[in-house]
């Protein structure tokens, strides 16, 4: 996926990010991803994407024969990728102040149009912090179980053989958060670790 | 639990809350183990440790989340990982004993409480030095529970100046721990520059331990080398058999030498009834020192017959039935003859004179002179009437010299400390017999006139509470019933954490050791059955005194050996 990614909306909380095109293969849900422009650089996970026309008013027509594929009608009528966009919906759940990694919110949100990268194994490690990056995410009303055992399982697998530490230390940690509904921490724990 | 955290770098938990009257609540830290009877310590204000033991680990939960969901067999481990000191967590019930200070100062009851969230680490060996420090020499009582490179020794001075006890069911290892208490008391009073201070013991020893050799099932040895063979010159072997090989005298007892209050402590034994007990006052009163063989006879004798019936004898010959009928006890009379009958048929009790007066004198000599004597009993050990027979005759005119000694003397001259030794001693101090037994009037009378005791027992709930009151310090093995176990806790701070201890101890070698002797209550691993030179060193190291070198009997006859090539 080489297509470029840009705030076009941000708050302190959360921003959103778009393609300049459709592009069907996006950040995955629950994907940590970093904005490395402006005074912080900004961490958040991936809790939505969308992809659509960029006119609500003007909405996609289903085109193509039957058999076709969804990449050989969009090559057959190239006009319509003009037309359509990928946005996401990303929860902030960290930054980097000076070098520091900090798993809280940052003073100010991401610059607009700042481009928008995965973050890197050390980064996602970093940010994580043995799971304090849950509470800003569990913070968010975007950040569903999906959400929050997708990010998990990212920075496990991109702890390499620190993974299953990781994995138990983020569990205690949204134990701890989510001690008034444990069976929402059973549910994404079971999620996590299926 | 073989892997429980010792280190003393590594914290076992947190304080999350508690009371000095009903201990701290302290918070497993996750991986961390600890178990019952282990030592912890934490900070207090002001720079103080506070020394507390582990007496109770309970599972809790958070809240009742967990235990509403708990994870089932078919949860992913994660879950189960997870829950594990956030959802639910592990808590030690620490029941403080010490505050100890950075200077030096006496360690002094716990009288302050850690903060929140106090680190709480297992003791250290300076902690425990601090802790049990003694002005002189002490015994080594074993590693505290879980803390085997650690060592625990009792203040010899505070162990036998008042009674002490060591209590436990069968083959718990009794016998090789008063052993080793007693080893250590030898091995001290044989360095003390006189007699009078010296500490000795007078074992009454039931299954042949504590003489020449004890025989025990262990995993290596099988015979200890007793203390006839530790301390040859220090300790005096006594036989009830006749001919018994390496015994330096025998036992024996005179008819005349039994007194009507020597048989109280055998009612239950000799199934002596109330009214046979007054017959045999009445007839030590009517018939004098020789009552027992005048009752032994198969008529009565014309003396008791002129005692009797001084003016008007009745016609014909008189027979016992007569006898016990004009004394007023018709039956008792006869029971009691029959009863005597049997006990005197005792190959160590002799009709018709007195033979005890030289014995005692011969005991009292050496123990005065410094020297424990050890009674065996040989094929009478099953015996549990000639058992409390000899050691209640032997213990009350022993007790009496040293009492009379005591009365009359100034203090320089007062006798040295005698310990009475005595197994199975809730036959002695029961509740019914605890008033008559010289035993109940030495524990109670503590160390008045230097004689204190040393009881063996496994079952102290049958010990008159009185006395078990006034035994100093107790090692307690493993007790099966739980009635035993409150006696022994009985009004003691902290008892309910000490119940808990002591129903947790193994069933070898472990015991609680608390009381006089101690400043706090101690769960040990106690000395292992050895022969081993190794250990003598150790034992000799902590009472203070130098390590000395073995004599064997030749080079003590002849002299050392001259080393090679050192001939003319």
């Amino acid at each position: 996926m080489n297509e470029t990614c840009r705030v076009v909306a941000a708050s302190v909380r959360a921003f959103d990010c778009a393609y300049a095109r459709y592009t069907s293969e996006p950040f995955a849900l629950g994907q940590m991803l970093a904005v490395r422009e402006g005074r912080y650089l900004t961490f958040g996970v991936v809790t939505g994407s969308e992809s659509g026309p960029d006119d609500p008013s003007r909405p996609l027509v289903p085109r193509g024969d039957p058999g076709q594929s969804a990449a050989a009608v969009m090559a057959g009528n190239p006009e319509i990728e003009l037309l359509l966009r990928t946005t996401l919906e990303v929860a902030i759940c960290g930054h980097v102040d000076r070098e520091v990694a900090r798993p809280v919110l940052p003073p100010m949100p991401p610059p607009l149009l700042a481009e928008v990268h995965a973050a890197s194994d050390e980064e996602k490690v970093r940010i994580a912090d043995e799971g304090r990056f849950l509470v800003p995410l569990l913070a968010n009303p975007a950040a569903d179980d999906a959400v929050v055992a997708a990010a998990i399982r990212e920075v496990a697998r991109a702890a390499g053989p620190e993974g299953r530490p990781f994995l138990v230390a983020a569990g205690k940690e949204l134990a701890r958060l989510l001690k008034a509904e444990p069976s929402r921490l059973t549910s994404i724990l079971r999620a996590v670790e299926p | 639990m073989s892997d429980t955290n010792t280190d003393p770098a590594r914290p076992l938990g947190v304080v999350v809350g508690g009371s000095l009257t009903k201990g701290l609540e302290v918070r497993l830290d996750p991986g961390q183990t600890a178990q019952l009877g282990q030592y912890a310590k934490t900070e207090v204000e002001g720079g103080l440790s506070l020394l507390g033991m582990v007496t109770d680990i309970t599972l809790k939960s958070v809240d009742s989340g967990p235990t509403v969901w708990p994870p089932g067999e078919a949860d992913t481990p994660l879950l189960r990982e997870v829950l594990q000191d956030t959802g639910v967590y592990t808590a030690l019930a620490v029941d403080p004993y010490l505050q100890l200070g950075e200077n030096g100062e006496e360690p002094a009851r716990a009288r302050r409480l850690p903060s929140h969230f106090s680190a709480v680490h297992p003791a250290d060996q300076d902690t425990l030095d601090r802790a049990f420090a003694t002005d002189g020499p002490s015994i080594p009582v074993g590693a505290p529970l879980g803390m085997d490179e650690l060592e625990v020794g009792v203040d010899f001075e505070r162990l036998f100046e008042r009674s002490a006890g060591v209590f436990g069911k069968s083959g718990t290892g009794k016998s090789v721990l008063v052993l080793h208490l007693l080893d250590a008391m030898l091995t001290r009073s044989a360095a003390a520059p006189t007699n009078s201070e010296r500490t000795v013991a007078l074992v009454f020893d039931m299954h042949n331990d504590y003489g020449w050799e004890m025989k025990f099932q262990g995993p290596t040895t099988s015979r200890l080398r007793s203390l006839k063979q530790r301390h040859a010159t220090d300790a005096e072997l006594y036989t009830l058999e006749s001919g018994a090989a390496r015994s330096d005298g025998q036992i024996l007892i005179g008819t005349r030498d039994i007194q009507p209050d020597d048989l109280e402590v055998l009612r239950e034994t000799l199934d002596l009834s109330d009214l046979a007990i007054d017959a045999a006052h009445a007839c030590r009163r009517r018939f004098g020192p020789g009552w027992i063989d005048e009752i032994l006879a198969d008529e009565p004798s014309s003396a008791v017959v002129d005692k009797l019936w001084r003016r008007e004898p009745p016609e014909g010959d008189v027979n016992w039935s007569q006898v016990g009928a004009q004394m007023g006890y018709p039956g008792s009379l006869e029971s009691l003859r029959r009863r005597m009958e049997r006990l005197t048929r005792r190959e160590f009790v002799r009709t018709e004179g007195s033979q005890f007066g030289d014995v005692i004198e011969h005991i009292v000599r050496s123990l005065q002179g410094g020297k424990s004597v050890i009674v065996q009993f040989g094929r009478f050990g099953n015996d549990l009437t000639s058992y409390m027979l000899v050691a209640n005759m032997l213990s009350r005119r022993i007790w009496e010299r040293y009492r009379d000694r005591t009365e009359r003397s100034q203090e320089r001259e007062a006798p040295n400390r005698l310990v009475i030794v005595i197994e199975e001693a809730h036959k002695f101090v029961d509740r019914s017999l605890a008033g008559q037994s010289i035993f109940g009037q030495i524990a109670r009378e503590l160390r008045k006139f230097n004689v204190t005791l040393l009881v063996i027992d496994q079952r102290p709930s049958q010990i008159d509470p009185e006395v078990l009151s006034q035994i100093g310090t107790k090692f307690t093995l493993q007790l099966d019933s739980d009635n035993d176990v409150d006696a022994l806790v009985g009004n003691v701070a902290g008892r309910s954490g000490l119940r808990q201890v002591i129903a947790a101890l193994e069933s070898k070698r472990q015991a609680l050791v608390f009381g006089h002797a101690l400043p706090m209550p101690v769960v040990v691993q106690t000395p292992e059955a050895t022969n081993a030179d190794s250990a003598r060193a150790s034992l000799r190291a902590r009472l203070g005194l130098p390590e000395r070198e073995e004599t064997s009997p030749a080079a003590a006859l002849f002299g050392a050996p001259a080393p090679p090539g050192d001939g003319p």
